[in-house]
Parts: structure tokens; sequence; C-alpha cells
């Protein structure tokens, strides 16, 4: 039975001690929250780091949360960018092989062949995402894989509806461009197909 | 059929993020639980408060930053308002004889019987008791090392205490310091006699350094005096400077420019060539003179020491040389033609042929055979063919020492040639003790064949050295030579001492 509980309630229980209800918390959101600063972030383990600050600054400063001005997974969404920033003003660190071994396993039912057309396909299109300039991967990473709506977007990046949906044609423009190769045939799937 | 922006976002499907390592819940939780424990200590703590500022500070703050008093808990606090308010009561009559008395230094000093004597209070105690005790000397018991530390550790320690406050707010900080100093300092001129004593030490160091600066003014002003007066008789003409000696040319390869390292007018560092000479079939050397006009122009009329009188000439042609003018430029001096070189002062031409000065063949000025200067041949100057050189104006070559200058081999046109090296014979004394090796000799073979100069640069013992030297001047050598003359060289001679 899934829990019905507001985030409200929940960070407020969390911030009296109560660790049942952080911990629902941060099952409700570790994944998104983990997966947003991976791509922002390109490694695991900074993503790790970023995730575990985003939390533990949700319980230091509670007083920052608004709900009145947005919901809580857009607020962690800001506080994991933010933090992303941060990160991205240091130096770079190199990628570990715990950051490879951190990557997606595949699944039994891809045959070798397949496995490795997906891994090439992903690691372009990683890429790709990669070369974008911050506004703009930010604004495809929540758009494409997050989901989360324009006014959410804007309300994360602090920008109005208007640049973001700039950012985003932006972003796609130079996407395309860039897997060009992958597109010229047709579809992606039908590359993997082929 | 797919369009290009669904087929775009199944590529981008593609990449794919892991999901949030177990781990990562592991530390989260972790680091929940101490923060949770954390706040739960620092609720139990009690905040602290300046007694001076009233400012409310964190439990693990022991000073206030801004009065750099110890800060105490609430029950001091409230117990310091009970204790002011009960002397306000108490003591209006005396407070009036009392005012100049610190406040804090009298509710201290009463405080060491009436509060609990908590570490932090009995320091305070300690410190506004110290600074309440008046002394008659500035000098304290402590030595000066002892109260230097004190102070370093004092500041050290204020700066721990205040670091944390300043990176939480500098603005705030600097702003709150500056009005703690700002209230410290009224406080301090609004004692009593302050502001006099402040005004009597500022008027006291004023006068004395108006005595010191008029003082040195009477004094430089009697000095300027008492010099005038001593020596009328002397001018001041200007700061003596170093008188720079005169240093001689670099002695160039050629010409008579009298500066200049070069070698004539081509842009190349290039030693020039060629020469002239001439005469008259005179029977005096060529008398001394100063040189024609040089120009790379073939000469249409030759040097003469006499010239021929030519009343009004329709052409008036002057005599040349056919040289480099970068290497001669024009003798202003009043003095006929001649050879620069000469030492006789009687007018000749010369025992040389085909006009000009000298004792060569052909038009020129020299000993050399063409219609330059110098020894050498065809024109120009500097021995040997007749060539340009380059670098500029160069000096002195003409008037090489040929005689007296010794040459390093590289300098010669012609090195010396040994034609016999007698080898040197071993001593008794060297034989005996079986004394082998090499001893190298440096010698001049001068011009007139003679061996001169012999100094031994690596010499053997037991005589071996001086046999050595015997043997060399005994070599037989065909001197050097240097624009067809024969000079004097440095040679490098070595003689094997080996018994077989």
């Amino acid at each position: 039975m899934p829990d019905r509980t507001t985030d409200e309630a929940l960070l407020a229980r969390a911030c009296q001690g109560e660790e049942a209800a952080f911990l629902a918390l941060y099952e409700r959101y570790r994944d998104p929250i983990y997966r947003f600063a991976y791509r922002l972030l390109g490694s695991a383990v900074l993503a790790e780091d970023v995730t575990h600050d985003c939390f533990l600054s949700l319980l230091r400063r509670p007083e920052a949360f608004d709900p009145t001005r947005a919901a809580l997974r857009t607020y962690l969404y800001a506080a994991v960018r933010n933090l992303a920033l941060k990160q991205f003003r240091r130096p770079r660190l190199e990628v570990t092989l715990d950051d490879l071994q951190a990557e997606p396993p595949a699944t039994e039912a891809q045959q070798p062949l397949r496995q490795l057309l997906a891994a090439e396909l992903s690691e372009a299109v990683r890429r790709a995402i990669d070369g974008l300039p911050q506004l703009q991967r930010e604004a495809l990473i929540l758009f494409e894989y997050e989901e989360l709506s324009l006014a959410e977007i804007a309300a994360v990046v602090e920008a109005d509806v208007g640049a973001v949906k700039a950012r985003l044609a932006r972003a796609r423009e130079n996407l395309r461009r860039e897997l060009a190769p992958y597109l010229a045939g047709g579809t992606g799937e039908r590359e993997l197909e082929k | 059929m797919i369009d290009e922006a669904q087929a775009l976002k199944l590529l981008l499907a593609g990449w794919r993020a892991p999901a949030a390592p177990d781990r990562l819940r592991t530390r989260v939780v972790a680091s929940y639980r101490q923060l949770m424990s954390r706040d739960a200590a620092e609720e139990g703590a009690e905040m602290k408060y300046c007694p001076s500022c009233h400012r409310e500070f964190a439990p693990q703050f022991r000073f206030c930053p801004l009065d750099g008093l110890p800060l105490m808990a609430a029950e001091q606090r409230d117990a310091r308002a009970a204790f002011v308010e009960a002397r306000q009561l108490e003591s209006n009559n005396t407070r009036a004889a009392v005012s100049t008395v610190d406040e804090t230094i009298g509710f201290d000093d009463v405080t060491t019987e009436s509060l609990p004597a908590t570490p932090i209070v009995a320091q305070a105690n300690d410190r506004t008791r110290a600074r309440a005790e008046y002394h008659l000397t500035i000098l304290a018991e402590a030595g000066l090392i002892a109260r230097l530390m004190t102070e370093v550790r004092a500041v050290a320690l204020e700066s721990q205490l205040t670091w944390p406050e300043f990176r939480r707010d500098p603005a705030g900080f600097a702003r709150r310091t500056i009005a703690g100093y700002s209230l410290l300092l009224r406080r301090r001129l609004a004692q009593e006699n302050v502001a006099y004593g402040l005004v009597t030490a500022f008027v006291v160091v004023l006068t004395l350094l108006c005595t010191v600066v008029a003082v040195e003014h009477f004094h430089r002003r009697h000095v300027t005096m008492t010099a005038d007066n001593v020596r009328d008789d002397l001018d001041y003409l200007g700061p003596v400077t170093v008188i720079p000696t005169p240093t001689k040319a670099e002695e160039g390869p050629a010409g008579m420019a009298d500066h200049g390292t070069g070698g004539g007018s081509a842009q190349n560092h290039e030693r020039p060539g060629g020469g002239g000479g001439g005469g008259d079939h005179e029977a005096l050397t060529a008398s001394n003179g100063r040189l024609p006009q040089a120009t790379l122009e073939p000469p249409l009329l030759a040097p003469n020491v006499k010239p021929p009188v030519i009343e009004n000439p329709h052409l008036p042609t002057p005599a040349t040389i056919q040289a480099d003018p970068t290497l001669f430029p024009t003798d202003p001096r009043p003095l006929p033609y001649g050879d620069p070189k000469s030492q006789a002062q009687e007018l000749s031409n010369g025992s040389g042929d085909g006009g000009g000065i000298g004792d060569g063949h052909g038009g020129g000025v020299g000993p050399g055979n063409g219609t330059g200067y110098g020894p050498g041949e065809g024109w120009n100057t500097g021995g040997g063919p007749p060539k340009i050189g380059g670098g500029g104006p160069g000096c002195c070559g003409g008037t090489t020492d040929y005689a007296s200058r010794i040459f390093k081999p590289s300098e010669t046109s012609k090195r010396a040639v040994i034609l016999s090296k007698p080898e040197p014979t071993f001593t008794e004394e060297a034989r005996k003790e079986n004394v082998t090796g090499e001893v190298i000799l440096r010698m001049v073979l001068a011009s007139n064949g003679a061996v001169t100069n012999i100094q031994p640069i690596k010499g053997l013992p037991a005589g071996l050295t001086e046999r050595a030297i015997a043997a060399a001047k005994q070599i037989q050598f065909t001197p050097a030579e240097k624009d067809g003359h024969k000079v004097s060289q440095y040679v490098t001679v070595s003689y094997n001492f080996n018994i077989y």
C-alpha cells in the first residue's frame, strides 16, 4: 500500500528526529535525485556525494523549503543543481573503476552484439549531452529524463518558462547535429536493429 | 514513420542511469543520526552572554569577539543584573565618588565573593583585578618574552574564537568590531583627565618636534655661513665626475678611422684585403703626411708629396687612393700627402715607381703593389688580394707593428715551419729515479729566426725541463709571415721523456 503521507508532514517528523519519516522521504526521492545528479555530473561517486548532501541540507535548513512556492521534489532538484554547480567549480575528478562498475548492467535477454551496440549508443548519447552547455544540459535532463514540466524546470533552474523552452530547443538542435550519424539511418532503434 | 523528434527521444532513452546504490542509504542514515544527536546536545546547552555588550553567543564560545571579555552563563547574567540593581539602590551617594571606576571592574570585584567561582568567572576576575591594580611603573614583574608570549597566545585564542563569527558574516563582524572599538574609545575619553592628558601629551610632543626642527634649521644655517666664511675664494663649479681615461681604440683589421673593429662598408663583418704602393724613384724614403681622399673608383691622379702648381685649372682633380672610404675618413690636417706610417720628415715620394708615395709599385701609398694603401695587391687595404671588407670602420690596421708584435698562429697568413727539432737528452739523475713524462713548452719563433720567450707549461723534475728548454733553443724554423712580412709567432712544443 503506497504511503499517502505528504512530503511536508514527513519532513516535519524527520526534523523532529523520527528516522522512519526520514527514510520514507529518502526512499521516495532517492532514485530520481541520484539519477539527476549522475546525469549532471557524469560520475557515480560525485552523484552519491551530491545526493547525500542534498538530503542532509533538507534537515539542516528545513526552513529553506517553502511548500507554498514549490513541491519538495522541485526543491530537491534545485538543491541538486546547486550542489552540482559547486562540484563543477572544483577540479573535475577522474572517473574511477568504481564509476564504471556502477553503470547499469546489461540484462540477460540482451545478446552480446546488441549489448555492444547499446553500450556504444549510450556512450554516444552521454558524450553528446555532456558536451552541451550547462544550462542546456540541465534543462534537457530535467525534461527528457526526469519528465518535469516546463514550469517545474523553470522553478528549478530559476528562469522563466520561455528561457527554458529556448534552452531545450537549442539543446535538441545541438544533439541532432552531434547524433546525426545515429539519426541518419532512421531511428536509434533501427540502428540497433541493424 | 517516426519523425525526427521521436527518433531523438528514442536515442536519448538509450542512456540509462544507474539506481542509487544501497551503501548510499546507509551513509545518509548515519549522517541523519549524527545530525539529530548533535542537535539534541545543542538544545540542552545554554547560551552564553557578554557582560559588556549583552550579546548572545553559542555555548562553544568563551569570549566576546567585540569586547574580549569572558562570556557568562544565564544565571551569572541574572546575578549580575540583580547586583547592579541592588547597587543602584544602596550606593547612590557613593556612586558619584566612584563613578570613574569602570563598571565591569566594580562588578567583578564583588562577584569574586558573591558568585560561584567557575573557571571562566575566576579567569575574568583575575584579568579585571590585574587591570584594576595601580602600578607606579609601566614595567611589569614578568619578563618581556613571557609577556610577549601571553599576548600572542591571547591574540591566537581570540582569533580562533572569532573566526567562525567572521566567516559567517564578515560585513556584520567588521561593523560590530568598529562599533565596539568606537564605544571603547568613547568610554576611555569620557574618563576624567584622559582628554586633558591626551591634549597635554600632544602639545608636549608637538613642542618637542618643533624644537628639534628649529635647532636643526639653525645648525644647518650656521654651518653654511661658516663654510662661506672659510673659503671665499672658491666657486662652486659643479659636482665632481669621474674623468674618463682615454682608451686606445681596439685594433681592427685595417684602416685609419681611429675607431671601430670593422673591416669596411659591407654589412657582414669581413676582413678587407688589398693594398697599394708607389714612389717616384727617389733616394729618400717616403715622407710622413696625410693620405688623400679614399674612393672605390680608380684614381685619376696619384698622390704626390710635391704636387705641381697649376694656376687656374680648368678641371680641378684631387689626388685619391682606391680604397674603402669607410676605413679612411677624410684627414683634415694641413699636411702634404704622405705615408702616415713613415717617420721621415723630408718631403719625398719614396723609392717606388708608378707614381704615388712609398716603396711599392703602382700609384697608391705604401709598400704594396697597387692603387690602395699599405702592403698587399691591387687596391683597398689589409694585405693580400684586393677585397671589400665589412662590419664598419676599423683602425690601426695600417700601422701594424710586424717587427715587435707576436702573433697567434691563426693571425698569420703563413705559419712558421719547424725545419729541425733536436730531441733532449736524459739527465743522470732522472735516469736513476726513473722519471718519465712530458714537458710542454710555449715559445716564440721570432721573425729573426731565434727561439725566445720559452715558458714551461708542464715540467718534469730532475733537470728534464731544463734539458727540454735547451733543446728548444736549437729549433730551426722558417718564420711566420703576415701580409708579406716575417713576424713572430707563438708555438707550443712538447718533449717526451721515456725510458725504454
